[in-house]
């Protein structure tokens, strides 16, 4: 039994589906992340599981028990706004109590649960604070507080750290993990932010044009995407994408680029399926191995240097190949300059072909 | 320096509207004043003025009517402005929650709300002193046919004044909905579907999130009615000329017929005007108070 479980769910607002037969399952204590651009129906679904959505099909099943016919206050789940939704008529205490005092817990019981929430998000001075006296980070916490007192099944958590700077956010972030690890509650996390996933997730879904791309943990969804969308969604730098055609010869496999030839590569499926000869090449940048000077030898690939780029911590040279744009990283940036002539060849182990639909040639 | 003469340029440009307003607000206020520390009787254009102290005001305090009347003008105010603030807010909760996301019906019923408001107060007076009318009226021919026997509402002691105070009300809840719907599309959705996540009953909204969001607002409406209400001598007089006997009299209309009406009383009228000036101002300043005490605390 999952303590989630979402099936074929559509809704469509007008004209357009914000979430395409979407379906998941999350387990007991799991960190699960939604994950994918801005109109991508991720809010959309996270809403619809609170009950503040209305499918038009599909199912909702929270503890193995379908909530479709409930209230949100009736389906045992918290959740938490991108915005503040604190109440500037209460302050901290009767913010967090709230739900509590909503629910008739009598007094004695919401002073003890209160004041145990606010020490768990470390805020227990601010308890009698006005709200409006708070930090955006301490309003942050009161909100998480108040989301725990609700001991629900699930935690909802739309964008909660979006609208913070960025030293807040990654503290925020840290303070949700460690209160995850703390009392093990499920969450279900919303973000556009693909380095906040994959920190903060023990499940990743990735989601574009209302439909799930890809489920797996952050490591799967780097180093296997299901498809171009995901790779060029997930890690950082951009994964480069570079037009090839597949030939084959003896049994290997060669991919053209542009006039150039490249490889040979082991892909005994694509061999297979000698139909999907249009490819493109998928590689990151630190996935690209670059040498001085036009070679030579057989199966590797000629460009020039384009421009060159250091971020202090990475150097990147930039070039192309197929008509693409490529980045590929550098140890020493002082090396390089810009017309370099440079022979390029790709580790052919992380080495990611996609075919014309964008699947992941496997 | 260009400051300084802009500066001067403003203050030439409010000058006649200052100029106005003391010529037809303040000197007439200073006059009553004056007059009513006065022996005036406009009936005895002979008589010679001569200051009298505070006799007028120790008669008019003791003068049962004006009691009365001053009871039916607090009663009147407080009352219509309570029961249009309270319907105006039950009309904006309906806006909210059934026809926010019609704009078509919810433009259409603005409009019509504001209709009362915009008519004047003469013509509603004459429009509901026909609809009262044990006769003609349509509300007696509706209950009627219901089998319910004639009410006399404006002729009848007990009810007469309900009935007066009910117009009011009638005139002027929709004009409060429409300010208190913009409050209510003012407080941010998440409140309300956070307090929906967490399980909130329909009157917890209402108490821990509406009436809390919407504090400073009501005051404001209650503010602007009661001024209204406070100006009330064309509906009643129109309605029931302060009848029955003088049931629905208020302070206005008794201070003018003391004046011009009856007895030509002026400088006793005029003491009169300026204890209720005295009660108005004290009741404003309580609740501005109150306002800004709400705003401070926002």
């Amino acid at each position: 039994m999952y303590t989630l479980e979402v099936k074929n769910l559509t809704k469509i607002f007008g004209e357009q589906k914000a979430n395409d037969n979407v379906s998941l399952q999350i387990e007991q204590g799991e960190f699960f992340v939604l994950l994918g651009p801005s109109g991508c129906g991720k809010s959309t679904l996270l809403r619809s599981v609170a009950g503040l959505e209305i499918p038009d099909s599909g199912e909702i099943f929270i503890s193995g028990e379908s909530v479709m016919d409930k209230e949100p206050g009736e389906r045992d789940v918290a959740m938490m706004f991108q915005q503040a939704t604190l109440y500037p008529n209460m302050n901290v205490f009767d913010n967090v109590a709230f739900p509590l005092k909503i629910k008739g817990v009598d007094k004695q019981e919401i002073e003890e649960q209160v004041t145990n929430a606010l020490e768990l998000v470390q805020i227990p001075e601010k308890r009698d604070s006005n709200i409006k006296n708070l930090s955006g980070g301490e309003a942050q916490r009161a909100m998480i507080a108040r989301v725990l007192v609700q001991d629900p099944e699930v935690f909802l958590l739309d964008e909660p750290f979006s609208s913070l700077d960025h030293q807040l956010r990654v503290y925020m972030r840290k303070e949700i993990m460690r209160i995850h690890q703390k009392t093990g509650v499920t969450i279900m996390f919303v973000t556009h932010n693909q380095e906040e996933a994959m920190k903060v997730g023990d499940q990743l879904a990735i989601m574009n044009n209302g439909r799930i791309e890809q489920v797996g943990t952050p490591a799967e969804t780097l180093q296997q995407p299901n498809n171009k969308f995901v790779a060029q969604f997930i890690g950082h730098p951009q994964m480069n994408f570079i037009p090839a055609e597949a030939s084959e010869e003896d049994g290997q496999l060669f991919l053209k680029v542009d006039s150039q030839t490249y490889g040979p590569i082991s892909r005994e499926n694509l061999i297979k399926h000698p139909e999907s000869m249009d490819l493109t090449i998928g590689v990151r940048p630190e996935e690209i191995s670059v040498e001085k000077g036009k070679g030579s030898e057989e199966g590797r690939l000629n460009s020039t240097v384009e421009f060159t780029e250091s971020t202090g911590a990475n150097n990147y040279i930039h070039f192309e190949l197929g008509g693409a744009s490529v980045q590929a990283s550098v140890p020493e940036i002082t090396d390089w300059e810009e017309s370099d002539e440079v022979t390029v060849s790709f580790n052919n182990e992380l080495l990611k072909l996609f075919d014309p639909d964008g699947e992941r040639v496997k | 320096m260009a400051i300084k003469s802009r500066d001067r340029l403003l203050k030439y440009l409010v000058a006649p509207a200052v100029i106005f307003s003391f010529v037809a607000g303040v000197l007439p206020m200073l006059y009553a004043l004056r007059n009513s520390f006065y022996n005036i009787n406009v009936r005895l254009p002979m008589q010679t003025e001569r200051f009298i102290g505070i006799t007028n005001y120790r008669l008019i305090l003791g003068d049962n009517r004006f009691q009365a009347s001053l009871r039916n003008s607090i009663v009147f105010s407080l009352e219509g402005t309570i029961g249009a603030v309270l319907l105006g807010l039950a009309i904006a909760l309906f806006l909210y929650y059934f026809l926010r996301n019609r704009p078509l019906l919810l433009t259409g019923l603005s409009t019509m709300l504001l209709i009362p408001a915009l008519t004047g107060r003469i013509s509603v007076a004459y429009i509901w002193r026909l609809l009262y009318d044990p006769v003609l009226g349509l509300i007696n021919h509706v209950l009627g046919l219901l089998g319910f026997g004639t009410v006399e509402f404006l002729s009848n002691n007990n009810i007469a004044m309900q009935s007066v105070v009910f117009t009011d009300i009638w005139q002027w809840s929709g004009f409060a909905a429409l300010f208190l719907y913009a409050g209510l599309v003012s407080i941010p959705r998440e409140y309300f579907e956070e307090a929906q996540v967490i399980g909130a009953s329909f009157f917890q909204r209402l108490r821990y999130i509406i009436i809390p969001n919407l504090k400073g607002l009501l005051l404001a409406v209650f503010l602007l009615k009661f001024m209204i209400s406070l100006r009330n001598f064309d509906l009643i007089s129109v309605m029931t000329g302060g009848g029955p006997g003088t049931a629905t009299e208020t302070v206005d209309m008794y201070l003018y017929w003391l004046a011009v009406g009856g007895r030509g009383l002026l400088s006793r009228a005029s003491a009169g005007a300026i204890i209720m000036l005295v009660i108005t101002i004290v009741s404003f300043m309580i609740i501005i108070n109150l306002y800004q005490r709400q705003k401070v605390g926002e």
